[in-house]
Protein backbone atom coordinates (compact mmCIF):
# COMPACT_ATOMS: atom_id res chain seq x y z
CA UNK A 1 0.00 0.00 0.00
CA UNK A 2 1.54 3.27 -1.14
CA UNK A 3 0.88 6.51 0.70
CA UNK A 4 1.28 9.57 -1.51
CA UNK A 5 0.23 12.45 0.66
CA UNK A 6 -1.80 13.55 3.66
CA UNK A 7 -4.69 14.45 1.37
CA UNK A 8 -4.73 11.09 -0.42
CA UNK A 9 -4.58 9.22 2.90
CA UNK A 10 -7.37 11.35 4.28
CA UNK A 11 -9.41 10.55 1.18
CA UNK A 12 -8.67 6.80 1.43
CA UNK A 13 -9.46 6.70 5.15
CA UNK A 14 -12.91 8.13 4.40
CA UNK A 15 -13.48 9.33 7.94
CA UNK A 16 -17.09 10.05 8.90
CA UNK A 17 -18.32 13.64 9.04
CA UNK A 18 -19.26 15.15 12.39
CA UNK A 19 -23.00 14.72 13.02
CA UNK A 20 -25.33 17.61 12.41
CA UNK A 21 -26.11 17.92 16.14
CA UNK A 22 -22.58 19.26 16.73
CA UNK A 23 -23.08 22.12 14.26
CA UNK A 24 -26.42 22.98 15.86
CA UNK A 25 -24.87 22.84 19.32
CA UNK A 26 -21.96 25.15 18.46
CA UNK A 27 -24.41 27.56 16.80
CA UNK A 28 -26.73 27.66 19.78
CA UNK A 29 -23.94 27.98 22.39
CA UNK A 30 -22.43 30.86 20.38
CA UNK A 31 -25.65 32.86 20.71
CA UNK A 32 -25.42 35.02 23.86
CA UNK A 33 -29.08 34.65 24.80
CA UNK A 34 -29.30 30.85 24.59
CA UNK A 35 -30.81 29.32 27.72
CA UNK A 36 -29.69 26.04 29.26
CA UNK A 37 -33.09 24.62 28.29
CA UNK A 38 -32.54 25.46 24.62
CA UNK A 39 -28.99 24.05 24.66
CA UNK A 40 -30.21 20.92 26.46
CA UNK A 41 -32.95 20.42 23.88
CA UNK A 42 -30.38 20.39 21.10
CA UNK A 43 -28.26 17.83 22.96
CA UNK A 44 -31.32 15.75 23.78
CA UNK A 45 -32.03 15.33 20.07
CA UNK A 46 -29.11 12.86 20.14
CA UNK A 47 -29.90 10.49 23.04
CA UNK A 48 -26.46 8.88 22.95
CA UNK A 49 -24.73 12.23 23.24
CA UNK A 50 -27.08 13.27 26.05
CA UNK A 51 -26.42 10.06 27.97
CA UNK A 52 -22.64 10.32 27.69
CA UNK A 53 -22.59 14.01 28.62
CA UNK A 54 -24.65 13.28 31.71
CA UNK A 55 -22.25 10.46 32.64
CA UNK A 56 -19.33 12.83 32.13
CA UNK A 57 -20.98 15.44 34.34
CA UNK A 58 -21.19 12.77 37.07
CA UNK A 59 -17.59 11.64 36.61
CA UNK A 60 -14.54 12.56 38.68
CA UNK A 61 -13.62 15.06 35.96
CA UNK A 62 -15.98 17.52 37.68
CA UNK A 63 -16.43 15.91 41.07
CA UNK A 64 -19.63 17.84 41.73
CA UNK A 65 -20.74 17.48 45.37
CA UNK A 66 -24.10 15.96 44.44
CA UNK A 67 -25.36 13.74 41.65
CA UNK A 68 -26.29 15.58 38.45
CA UNK A 69 -29.75 14.22 37.64
CA UNK A 70 -30.73 16.02 34.45
CA UNK A 71 -29.09 17.31 31.31
CA UNK A 72 -30.35 20.84 32.09
CA UNK A 73 -28.50 20.64 35.41
CA UNK A 74 -25.38 19.36 33.62
CA UNK A 75 -25.40 22.23 31.12
CA UNK A 76 -26.02 24.72 33.92
CA UNK A 77 -23.21 23.39 36.12
CA UNK A 78 -20.63 22.86 33.36
CA UNK A 79 -21.53 26.09 31.57
CA UNK A 80 -22.73 26.77 28.04
CA UNK A 81 -19.31 27.93 26.75
CA UNK A 82 -17.77 24.56 27.70
CA UNK A 83 -20.47 22.09 26.70
CA UNK A 84 -19.59 22.26 22.98
CA UNK A 85 -16.00 21.15 23.59
CA UNK A 86 -17.13 18.27 25.81
CA UNK A 87 -19.76 17.24 23.25
CA UNK A 88 -17.07 17.18 20.56
CA UNK A 89 -15.02 14.76 22.65
CA UNK A 90 -18.03 12.51 23.31
CA UNK A 91 -19.00 12.51 19.61
CA UNK A 92 -15.52 11.67 18.29
CA UNK A 93 -14.86 8.89 20.83
CA UNK A 94 -18.26 7.40 19.93
CA UNK A 95 -17.70 7.67 16.17
CA UNK A 96 -14.20 6.19 16.08
CA UNK A 97 -14.70 2.97 18.01
CA UNK A 98 -12.58 0.62 15.92
CA UNK A 99 -8.92 0.41 15.09
CA UNK A 100 -7.13 -1.56 12.40
CA UNK A 101 -3.83 -2.10 14.16
CA UNK A 102 -1.41 -4.78 15.26
CA UNK A 103 0.05 -2.28 17.72
CA UNK A 104 -2.84 -1.24 19.89
CA UNK A 105 -6.48 -1.88 20.84
CA UNK A 106 -9.09 0.87 20.55
CA UNK A 107 -9.59 0.79 24.31
CA UNK A 108 -5.88 1.31 24.96
CA UNK A 109 -5.79 4.05 22.32
CA UNK A 110 -8.65 6.04 23.90
CA UNK A 111 -7.39 5.37 27.42
CA UNK A 112 -4.12 7.05 26.51
CA UNK A 113 -5.90 9.98 24.88
CA UNK A 114 -8.33 10.40 27.79
CA UNK A 115 -5.41 10.39 30.27
CA UNK A 116 -3.73 13.06 28.14
CA UNK A 117 -6.94 15.11 28.10
CA UNK A 118 -7.26 14.94 31.88
CA UNK A 119 -3.61 15.93 32.39
CA UNK A 120 -3.95 18.86 29.94
CA UNK A 121 -7.09 19.99 31.79
CA UNK A 122 -5.31 19.84 35.18
CA UNK A 123 -2.47 21.92 33.70
CA UNK A 124 -5.07 24.46 32.49
CA UNK A 125 -6.61 24.59 35.98
CA UNK A 126 -3.20 25.15 37.59
CA UNK A 127 -2.51 27.96 35.11
CA UNK A 128 -6.07 29.33 35.35
CA UNK A 129 -6.44 29.07 31.58
CA UNK A 130 -9.72 29.30 29.69
CA UNK A 131 -11.64 27.75 28.04
CA UNK A 132 -10.77 24.83 30.24
CA UNK A 133 -12.58 22.07 28.34
CA UNK A 134 -10.70 23.08 25.18
CA UNK A 135 -7.61 21.66 26.91
CA UNK A 136 -9.43 18.42 27.71
CA UNK A 137 -10.68 17.90 24.16
CA UNK A 138 -7.30 18.87 22.64
CA UNK A 139 -5.66 16.12 24.72
CA UNK A 140 -8.47 13.72 23.84
CA UNK A 141 -7.95 14.25 20.09
CA UNK A 142 -4.18 14.67 19.99
CA UNK A 143 -3.40 11.24 18.48
CA UNK A 144 -6.48 10.94 16.28
CA UNK A 145 -4.32 10.88 13.14
CA UNK A 146 -2.92 7.51 14.26
CA UNK A 147 -6.29 5.87 13.61
CA UNK A 148 -5.87 6.63 9.90
CA UNK A 149 -2.20 5.68 9.87
CA UNK A 150 -2.36 2.28 11.58
CA UNK A 151 -3.39 0.30 8.46
CA UNK A 152 -0.32 1.67 6.65
CA UNK A 153 1.90 0.89 9.63
CA UNK A 154 0.58 -2.67 9.64
CA UNK A 155 1.30 -3.30 5.98
CA UNK A 156 4.23 -1.12 5.14
CA UNK A 157 7.88 -0.69 5.87
CA UNK A 158 7.07 1.21 9.04
CA UNK A 159 6.22 -1.93 11.00
CA UNK A 160 9.53 -3.56 10.05
CA UNK A 161 11.40 -0.41 11.02
CA UNK A 162 9.44 -0.14 14.22
CA UNK A 163 10.23 -3.71 15.24
CA UNK A 164 13.86 -3.21 14.39
CA UNK A 165 14.33 0.19 15.97
CA UNK A 166 11.76 0.23 18.74
CA UNK A 167 14.47 0.84 21.27
CA UNK A 168 15.99 3.76 19.44
CA UNK A 169 13.53 5.92 17.48
CA UNK A 170 10.16 7.39 18.50
CA UNK A 171 7.32 6.25 16.20
CA UNK A 172 6.38 9.81 15.21
CA UNK A 173 9.90 10.33 13.84
CA UNK A 174 9.77 7.02 11.96
CA UNK A 175 6.44 8.04 10.44
CA UNK A 176 7.91 11.29 9.15
CA UNK A 177 11.09 9.61 7.91
CA UNK A 178 9.14 7.01 5.91
CA UNK A 179 6.02 8.94 4.86
CA UNK A 180 7.13 12.56 4.95
CA UNK A 181 4.44 13.37 7.53
CA UNK A 182 3.29 11.91 10.82
CA UNK A 183 0.12 11.21 12.79
CA UNK A 184 0.11 14.77 14.17
CA UNK A 185 -0.03 16.28 10.65
CA UNK A 186 -2.72 13.81 9.66
CA UNK A 187 -4.81 14.47 12.76
CA UNK A 188 -4.65 18.21 12.19
CA UNK A 189 -5.75 17.69 8.57
CA UNK A 190 -8.78 15.73 9.78
CA UNK A 191 -9.69 18.47 12.25
CA UNK A 192 -9.37 20.99 9.41
CA UNK A 193 -11.69 18.84 7.29
CA UNK A 194 -14.17 18.90 10.18
CA UNK A 195 -13.82 22.71 10.34
CA UNK A 196 -12.84 22.59 14.02
CA UNK A 197 -11.21 25.64 15.66
CA UNK A 198 -7.69 26.62 14.59
CA UNK A 199 -6.39 26.30 18.16
CA UNK A 200 -7.40 22.62 18.27
CA UNK A 201 -5.84 21.96 14.86
CA UNK A 202 -2.59 23.55 16.07
CA UNK A 203 -2.50 21.65 19.36
CA UNK A 204 -2.87 18.37 17.46
CA UNK A 205 -0.40 19.35 14.72
CA UNK A 206 2.32 20.50 17.13
CA UNK A 207 1.95 18.22 20.13
CA UNK A 208 5.43 16.80 19.44
CA UNK A 209 6.90 20.23 18.53
CA UNK A 210 4.92 22.76 20.58
CA UNK A 211 7.39 25.60 20.16
CA UNK A 212 6.49 25.66 16.44
CA UNK A 213 2.80 26.37 17.10
CA UNK A 214 2.25 29.73 15.40
CA UNK A 215 -0.80 31.03 17.31
CA UNK A 216 -1.73 29.12 20.48
CA UNK A 217 1.51 27.84 21.94
CA UNK A 218 -0.11 27.43 25.38
CA UNK A 219 -2.59 24.78 24.24
CA UNK A 220 0.08 22.93 22.24
CA UNK A 221 2.52 23.07 25.18
CA UNK A 222 -0.10 21.76 27.62
CA UNK A 223 -0.97 18.82 25.32
CA UNK A 224 2.73 18.11 24.75
CA UNK A 225 3.46 17.84 28.48
CA UNK A 226 0.19 15.98 29.13
CA UNK A 227 1.10 13.40 26.45
CA UNK A 228 4.47 12.84 28.14
CA UNK A 229 2.76 12.36 31.51
CA UNK A 230 0.17 9.92 30.10
CA UNK A 231 2.94 7.89 28.46
CA UNK A 232 5.08 7.96 31.60
CA UNK A 233 2.16 6.67 33.66
CA UNK A 234 1.62 3.88 31.08
CA UNK A 235 -2.08 4.66 30.86
CA UNK A 236 -3.00 3.17 27.50
CA UNK A 237 -0.89 3.65 24.42
CA UNK A 238 -0.95 4.68 20.78
CA UNK A 239 1.35 1.81 19.92
CA UNK A 240 4.80 2.51 21.28
CA UNK A 241 5.23 2.33 25.02
CA UNK A 242 7.89 4.97 25.37
CA UNK A 243 7.91 8.49 26.79
CA UNK A 244 8.61 10.97 23.98
CA UNK A 245 11.27 13.66 24.45
CA UNK A 246 10.22 16.80 26.34
CA UNK A 247 10.48 20.23 24.76
CA UNK A 248 12.19 22.21 27.56
CA UNK A 249 10.81 25.42 25.98
CA UNK A 250 7.27 24.05 26.33
CA UNK A 251 7.77 23.27 30.01
CA UNK A 252 9.25 26.71 30.56
CA UNK A 253 6.37 28.32 28.67
CA UNK A 254 3.83 26.62 30.94
CA UNK A 255 5.59 28.21 33.92
CA UNK A 256 4.73 25.34 36.25
CA UNK A 257 6.86 24.29 39.19
CA UNK A 258 8.29 20.77 39.21
CA UNK A 259 6.46 20.44 42.52
CA UNK A 260 3.18 20.46 40.52
CA UNK A 261 3.99 17.06 38.98
CA UNK A 262 2.78 14.85 41.88
CA UNK A 263 -0.54 16.74 41.91
CA UNK A 264 -1.03 16.28 38.15
CA UNK A 265 -0.24 12.56 38.36
CA UNK A 266 -2.57 12.12 41.33
CA UNK A 267 -5.43 13.90 39.56
CA UNK A 268 -5.02 11.81 36.41
CA UNK A 269 -4.98 8.64 38.51
CA UNK A 270 -8.06 9.73 40.45
CA UNK A 271 -10.16 10.78 37.46
CA UNK A 272 -9.20 8.34 34.71
CA UNK A 273 -11.42 5.32 35.36
CA UNK A 274 -14.64 7.27 35.76
CA UNK A 275 -13.96 9.37 32.64
CA UNK A 276 -13.15 6.22 30.65
CA UNK A 277 -16.40 4.67 31.89
CA UNK A 278 -18.34 7.80 30.89
CA UNK A 279 -16.89 7.99 27.37
CA UNK A 280 -16.38 4.37 26.35
CA UNK A 281 -19.28 1.96 26.46
CA UNK B 1 20.91 -0.13 54.87
CA UNK B 2 23.08 2.59 56.32
CA UNK B 3 23.29 5.03 53.44
CA UNK B 4 22.38 5.60 49.83
CA UNK B 5 25.63 4.11 48.58
CA UNK B 6 24.62 0.88 50.26
CA UNK B 7 21.27 0.97 48.47
CA UNK B 8 22.93 1.61 45.11
CA UNK B 9 25.47 -1.16 45.71
CA UNK B 10 22.66 -3.46 46.72
CA UNK B 11 20.66 -2.65 43.59
CA UNK B 12 23.70 -3.25 41.40
CA UNK B 13 24.31 -6.57 43.14
CA UNK B 14 20.74 -7.87 42.77
CA UNK B 15 20.67 -6.48 39.20
CA UNK B 16 17.43 -8.30 38.01
CA UNK B 17 18.62 -8.26 34.42
CA UNK B 18 18.94 -4.49 34.11
CA UNK B 19 21.27 -2.78 31.68
CA UNK B 20 24.67 -2.60 33.46
CA UNK B 21 24.51 1.17 34.01
CA UNK B 22 20.83 1.48 34.99
CA UNK B 23 21.60 1.59 38.69
CA UNK B 24 25.04 3.22 38.40
CA UNK B 25 23.38 6.27 36.84
CA UNK B 26 21.14 6.94 39.84
CA UNK B 27 22.00 10.33 41.27
CA UNK B 28 22.44 10.98 44.99
CA UNK B 29 19.21 12.89 45.56
CA UNK B 30 17.12 10.22 43.83
CA UNK B 31 18.88 7.47 45.79
CA UNK B 32 18.12 9.33 49.01
CA UNK B 33 14.43 9.46 48.13
CA UNK B 34 14.31 5.75 47.26
CA UNK B 35 16.29 4.94 50.39
CA UNK B 36 13.67 6.74 52.46
CA UNK B 37 10.95 4.45 51.11
CA UNK B 38 13.00 1.32 51.68
CA UNK B 39 13.97 2.27 55.21
CA UNK B 40 10.37 3.15 56.01
CA UNK B 41 9.41 -0.39 55.02
CA UNK B 42 7.11 0.88 52.26
CA UNK B 43 9.17 -0.84 49.56
CA UNK B 44 11.83 -3.49 49.37
CA UNK B 45 14.98 -3.26 47.31
CA UNK B 46 14.20 -6.01 44.75
CA UNK B 47 10.82 -4.45 43.93
CA UNK B 48 12.47 -1.08 43.63
CA UNK B 49 15.12 -2.58 41.36
CA UNK B 50 12.44 -4.02 39.06
CA UNK B 51 10.60 -0.71 38.97
CA UNK B 52 13.78 1.27 38.20
CA UNK B 53 14.61 -1.10 35.36
CA UNK B 54 11.11 -1.06 33.83
CA UNK B 55 10.75 2.69 34.02
CA UNK B 56 14.25 3.28 32.62
CA UNK B 57 13.18 1.36 29.51
CA UNK B 58 9.98 3.39 29.13
CA UNK B 59 12.04 6.58 29.45
CA UNK B 60 14.67 5.45 26.93
CA UNK B 61 13.67 8.17 24.38
CA UNK B 62 13.19 10.85 26.99
CA UNK B 63 15.67 13.61 27.74
CA UNK B 64 16.19 12.60 31.37
CA UNK B 65 18.86 15.24 31.84
CA UNK B 66 15.99 17.74 32.21
CA UNK B 67 15.12 18.18 35.92
CA UNK B 68 11.37 17.86 35.25
CA UNK B 69 11.91 14.54 33.47
CA UNK B 70 14.11 13.29 36.31
CA UNK B 71 11.32 14.06 38.75
CA UNK B 72 8.70 12.47 36.50
CA UNK B 73 10.84 9.35 36.20
CA UNK B 74 11.32 9.21 39.98
CA UNK B 75 7.57 9.51 40.58
CA UNK B 76 6.90 6.78 38.01
CA UNK B 77 9.44 4.45 39.66
CA UNK B 78 7.72 4.87 43.04
CA UNK B 79 4.28 4.46 41.44
CA UNK B 80 5.34 1.25 39.70
CA UNK B 81 7.11 -0.13 42.77
CA UNK B 82 3.99 0.42 44.87
CA UNK B 83 1.89 -1.29 42.20
CA UNK B 84 4.29 -4.25 42.22
CA UNK B 85 3.94 -4.42 45.99
CA UNK B 86 0.14 -4.32 45.78
CA UNK B 87 -0.01 -7.02 43.12
CA UNK B 88 2.40 -9.22 45.10
CA UNK B 89 0.05 -9.31 48.11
Amino acid sequence: MKVASIQSLLYEADMPALPEVYARLTAVTAQPGSTTAVISAVIQSDPGLAEHLLKLANSALFNFPRRVETLVDAVHLIGAPHIGDLALGVIVVGMLDEVNSDLVSIKSFWRHNIACGIAARVIAILRQEQPIERFFVAGLLHDIGSLMLYPYINEGALMALLRDRDRHVPLYRLERAVLGFNHADLGAALLRQWALPDALQEAVAFHHAPSHAPHDAMLAAAVHVADIIANAMELGSRGQRRVPPLSPQAWQYLGLSIAALPLILAQVEEQLESVVAALIT
Amino acid sequence: MANRQTLKTHLIRINVGAEPDTFCQLDSATCDQYQHQVEGGELNAPMLAHAIQDVAEIFSFANVDEPVMQELQRLCVLRRAHKLKTSAR
